[in-house]
């Protein structure tokens, strides 16, 4: 016994109500009452995605250049898919509410700092802040409910990881007019308001993620869902044994997802980074105000995207529906370039909307496709050294479509014919990510954990109405 | 362990609300109306989202 033990076990006892084991769900547990709690981590973590509500108040602030407030945004970006990667083994380890419980305090830590380093006139604290100390909370929390989630799913995989990463997409639908509004509110200019802002965020996001962190439970080793009996198909893209996260970065099949996810990541980023501006060249009957709503009409088609398309492919398949995501997206993208300025408002409206639910979609989907080809076991750590493909395709996709559009921008060219290579490239990236799809197998049984003798699944799912926890 | 196996669910609710003499259904009850409450709260952020989004979107056909 240590002689510090008597001052560090109220600590260590007050901790262990995040460990795993506290987590483990009661026999009869309803498996609905999980997705709220990963819901409102994914809500919270997801106003990064409305930062840029933040960015002419920094401006004006700062009085720094578009490029070093845009760093922030860049910083936390990288920060998700390193800390995603380095810290999934750790959070299948420490379970979903330990991720949890660091998730938020390292994004609440974040604003807090962010807000000190504005109140003090000192950008580098903020890059600390928002950038570093955040985007950690970013990346574990995107990673923690997913692999839960999959776990209380295994019958409908796709569903489940469309319900916890629609919460993204939503967030920012939620933060950009909540950030609007209370920039409005709390001074005469926003400039004035970052801080109270920035506090306000804060709490509101303690609060929801330490609510998340509280309600997430994981279910009992070898727990099935009544009635469910695992396809026992022959040659079936989904597995019944587990692969370590380890075993899978061996894999060609993780190297061809991570393909499959930079490019349609990659091709998605190709209309969001320059939507307002795009239908305005595209139609110069186009206001800027109509093309705010376009924006908006965007983010619609990204959240819904990531429920709709993901629960579907629990019918589909993982593989037909990326054979969707970029097949179909190849030649959506082919017809805007080849038609250009030509068609009408609606038919590119419509086009860009199926495009921007891939691109959600994609997102979504992926941890289940990870799911059917490596098992549960280790598939959130798996899924964090994946997102390594996003924070790719987050520097790709812009350079790409920023740099023909200055290009041909140089040369005199206008409308629609600003975006024709940008187009025609990100045409042939989704071709690529096509192929790398249609590559993919199911994982040799040598990268396989041995298989304990099975549990009996003798659980029950009571309806939610009669919900019981005993 | 099995789903059946019963001592272990006493005592993992027994850690987690520290009590043995109220019966199992009520223990886990906090939970389930945390949880049922978080499901209205996210459910009423995303309702809120959505609408504000769609008005902004409505522009485009204004």
């Amino acid at each position: 016994m240590s002689v510090l033990d008597p001052l560090t076990t109220p600590f260590r006892r007050a901790f262990s109500v995040l460990d795993r084991d506290r987590t483990i769900a009661p026999q009869g547990f309803n498996r609905w009452l999980v997705p709220p709690a990963a819901l409102a981590v994914h809500l919270s973590i997801g106003q990064v995605y409305a930062f840029s509500v933040f960015k002419n108040p920094l401006l004006d602030r700062f009085g720094s250049s578009h490029t070093s407030i845009a760093i922030i945004f860049s910083i936390a970006i990288v920060m998700l898919g390193l800390s995603a990667a380095f810290g999934g083994r750790w959070m299948e380890r420490n379970g979903p509410r330990k991720a949890m419980a660091l998730a938020a305090t390292c994004w609440v830590s974040g604003f807090l700092v962010a807000s000190v380093g504005v109140n003090l006139g000192q950008l580098w604290i903020v890059y600390l802040g928002y950038g570093f100390i955040g985007g950690i909370g970013l990346g574990i929390g995107y990673i923690s409910p997913v692999s839960t989630l999959i776990k209380w799913f295994p019958d409908r995989p796709g569903l489940a990881t469309g319900l916890a990463i629609m919460g993204f997409g939503g967030g920012a639908m939620v933060a950009s007019p909540l950030t609007a509004w209370l920039l409005g509110r709390y001074a005469d200019t926003p400039a004035d308001a970052i801080v109270p802002t920035m506090l306000t965020l804060a709490a509101v996001y303690a609060v929801l993620m330490a609510c998340g962190a509280a309600v997430i439970r994981v279910p009992r080793p070898g727990w099935t869902p009544e009635g469910w009996v695992p396809s026992q198909k022959r040659n079936a893209m989904q597995t019944h044994a587990d692969v370590r996260v380890g075993n899978a970065v061996k894999t060609w099949q993780f190297y061809l997802l991570w393909i499959v996810l930079f490019t349609n990541v990659t091709a998605g980023i190709g209309i969001l980074e320059q939507a307002s501006p795009m239908i305005q060249d595209f139609f110069s009957t186009v206001t800027p105000e109509s093309a705010a709503g376009f924006v908006g009409l965007l983010s619609l088609a990204n959240m819904a995207g990531r429920f709709v398309w993901s629960s579907t492919s629990d019918h589909l398949g993982r593989k037909l529906t990326y054979v969707m995501y970029l097949g179909i997206g190849a030649l959506l993208y082919a017809t805007l370039a080849l038609l250009g300025g030509g068609i009408s408002v609606g038919v590119f409206v419509v086009i860009t909307f199926v495009i921007v639910s891939f691109y959600g979609g994609g997102f979504a989907t992926v941890p289940a496709y990870l799911k059917d080809l490596f098992g549960s076991l280790e598939v959130g750590a798996i899924h964090g050294r994946l997102l390594t493909a996003w924070s790719a395709a987050g520097i790709a996709g812009p350079l790409i479509v920023n740099g023909f559009a200055d290009a041909r921008s140089a040369q005199g060219i206008e409308g629609s014919a600003l975006y024709l290579p940008s187009l025609i490239v990100m045409s042939c990236v989704l071709v690529v990510g096509f192929v790398a799809n249609t590559l993919v197998r199911p994982v040799h049984d040598r990268h396989h954990e041995p298989t304990a003798s099975p549990v009996p699944p003798t659980a029950t799912e009571p309806v939610l109405a009669g919900v019981k926890e005993s | 362990m099995t789903m059946t196996d019963t001592t272990s669910t006493d005592l993992e609710l027994e850690l987690e609300f520290g009590r043995t003499d109220v019966p199992l259904a009520r223990r886990g009850a906090p939970v389930r109306v945390m949880a049922l409450g978080l499901w209205g709260v996210v459910g009423g952020l995303l309702a809120y989202g959505v609408v504000q989004t769609a008005l902004k979107a409505a522009a485009l056909f204004g």
